[in-house]
């Protein structure tokens, strides 16, 4: 159990997705408006991650098995992409609630760099299905909490501080990110 | 005019709508395989061959995609290059595959790509769908080549692997770090901003050009994109 | 009737068409692509041993051996290649370190010294943990054939058996500890495997 443990807090604090490994940046950056939008879009790719995973990494095992493992990065796609439209119409039709919530997030997920970086990396680092699993909740979560911190800092950010011209946008998000990147290198080597 | 028309396609992705500094599209290969020039260079290299190879094929396709399966088709399309060309890599290039390492597949996700084949190739020639891709992928390229320059020379003190900097004083590592990455990127766009001036062009949001739903989209908020039927986003 | 027949069967035709070609291209490419690489591989793996232990002439792989670790167990031999002409074995050993799993060759020769190692893979930070990774701090080790402090790299130097000092690198004490652990590990493995044959 201890081992499952460690793969989740490292994949929140130590690999970071979007603050450590350069992965789902754009809903970083695009979603982390506010605070609803990036906790909505937070635990849906979460929801995702583990699904897709969940999906690929039987698919990538009957692919090895014939010799056709080159054929990963067309299937996982397909795979995540039909996943995805297949959530979409279940939630719509059985939990209206919920789609209301999470729903418009969904579309966007399917090119979500993240979400097939985890299926492919859970292949690449070759863990096997338990510790995949995971391993992609521990990587949702750890998106969950670097969207919320950013919509949190980025809420203060508006109005009143005299941001210069030029960085106005996202230059000034992307600099945010840099310094919360910065903090999170503190985690680094927790588990040496 | 003709002639000039060409040209404009060519160039609009070098500067009027730089697909990393000015759509902020692809934002995470920018940010991870910027850490050297080396690195910036194959990774602008693979995307660009992706980008040409797709946005020809799917404008050959155009009229035999069905609607609503274009996405899967798109996305099939490129996956398939891309897996051809992380394959090419692989073969003669072994070291730039392990420097790109997990972003080699990534190509896949970016949305440069996607947005291109849905933003352009599926309305237009095929010549003038190539010249979109070369256009775009060098404006991608030189945006990564500028920025891994920057990190590497103030990173490492080197460029391309040749001591300059590291002669004088050692190099701050942290700017081939993750957060050098943020960093560089912010500073290098502010400057962009800074000498184009011209605010009407300049995005407060993100990458909604290659969202396929961006007419309906009222202020590049997510919230606003109510249909729902865009996939592009990245 | 005929219409939304005919407006579910194309889509279906068309994208089953198109994943077709790709798959056959795929495979195509994959059948050309893929001996190059088996060999690049190949050829890189030969190269990296040859530099650690010069004086051998091919390697064969040894199939069954007891796997040692080093003291504090972090460090494990992986794989073990034998000269063929007797010169010595080297020895790939994974040991944990800063960032997570490193990967190192060892070499080590007939009379049980080492004669080179090199780390091969890592996620240490870069200009921290890579000090310890240059080949002009890892030749310290060339020519032990014990190591005096297995467990305290965090002094500055360390006296050798074989007199002389080993200067550690302050400041990346992970990293400089993770591949003493790994060094640690090749050297018992010779000895458990009874020196070269």
């Amino acid at each position: 159990m201890a081992k499952y443990v460690i793969i989740i807090i490292s994949m929140v604090l130590v690999n970071n997705y979007p603050l450590a490994q350069f992965l789902g940046i754009c809903p970083f950056l695009g979603v982390s408006k506010d605070m609803d939008s990036a906790r909505g879009m937070g635990i849906a790719v979460t929801f995702v991650m583990v699904l897709a995973t969940a999906v690929t990494w039987p698919i990538q095992q009957f692919l090895d098995s014939k010799g056709i493992g080159y054929l990963q990065t067309v299937v996982f796609i397909l795979v995540i992409a039909a996943l995805v439209q297949l959530i979409e119409m279940f939630m719509k039709k059985n939990m209206v609630g919920l789609y209301k919530s999470l729903g418009v997030f969904l579309p966007l997920i399917t090119t979500n760099c993240a979400v097939l970086g985890v299926c492919i990396s859970n292949i690449d680092s070759g863990y096997n299905y338990p510790q995949s699993l995971f391993n992609a909740f521990g990587a949702g979560l750890g998106f969950l909490f670097a969207m919320i911190i950013m919509a949190g800092v980025r809420g203060k950010l508006v109005d009143q501080s005299r941001i210069p011209k030029s960085f106005q946008g996202v230059p000034i998000v992307l600099l945010t990110a840099a310094i919360m990147s910065l903090s999170f290198m503190g985690f680094g080597g927790m588990f040496s | 005019m003709e002639k000039k028309n060409k040209l404009a396609i060519l160039a609009n992705g070098l500067i009027k709508e730089n697909p990393v500094l000015v759509l902020v599209l692809g934002t995470c290969p920018t940010l991870a395989t910027s850490t050297s020039v080396v690195n910036g260079f194959g990774m602008g290299l693979s995307a660009t061959a992706v980008l040409i190879c797709s946005n020809i094929v799917i404008s050959i396709l155009r009229k035999i995609i069905p609607d609503s399966v274009r996405i899967p088709c798109y996305i099939t399309v490129i996956a398939g290059f891309v897996t051809i060309v992380q394959l090419v890599v692989k073969a003669f290039a072994p070291a730039l595959d392990k420097s790109l390492g997990l972003y080699l597949p990534l190509i896949v996700v970016n949305c440069i790509i996607l947005g291109r084949a849905e933003m352009f190739a599926n309305k237009n020639s095929v010549i003038d769908s190539a010249l979109d891709g070369i256009g775009m992928g060098i404006g991608f390229t030189f945006t990564l080549v500028i920025m891994g320059s920057i990190r590497e020379l103030i990173g490492a003190g080197t460029w391309c692997g040749i001591p300059v900097l590291s002669r004088v004083m050692p190099g701050m590592s942290i700017m081939t770090l993750v957060p050098g990455g943020f960093f560089v990127y912010a500073i290098v766009m502010a400057f962009v901003h800074y000498i184009t001036e011209d605010k009407s062009k300049i995005k407060d949001s993100f990458g909604c050009d290659g969202c396929a739903i961006a007419d309906e989209c009222v202020d590049g908020s997510v919230r606003l994109c109510k249909r729902g039927g865009g996939i592009i986003y990245g | 009737m005929n219409k939304s027949k005919e407006s579910f069967a194309a889509p279906v035709v068309v994208l089953s068409a198109i994943c077709l070609v790709v798959s056959l291209a795929l495979a195509l490419t994959y059948k050309v692509a893929n001996p190059i690489i088996i060999r690049n591989n190949e050829a890189v793996a030969v190269a990296a041993r040859q530099q650690i232990l010069p004086a051998a002439d091919a390697f064969t792989m040894v199939e069954d051996f007891e796997p040692a670790s080093s003291t504090d167990g972090k460090a494990a031999v992986k794989e073990v290649y034998a000269a063929d002409n007797g010169s010595g074995y080297v020895m790939t050993v994974e040991t944990t370190s800063f960032g997570g799993v490193l990967t190192m060759m060892v070499g080590v020769d007939g009379n049980g010294a080492v004669t080179g190692v090199k780390v091969t893979e890592h996620a240490d930070t870069p200009g921290v943990g890579t000090k310890d990774m240059d080949p002009g701090y890892l030749v310290q080790y060339n020519g032990l054939t014990a190591l005096t402090s297995p467990d305290n790299i965090k002094k500055e130097t360390a006296d050798l058996a074989s007199g002389g000092t080993f200067a550690f690198i302050s400041g990346a004490s992970v990293s400089g500890q993770a591949i003493h652990s790994g060094v640690e590990a090749a050297l018992s493995q010779y000895a458990a495997m009874g020196g070269a044959q």
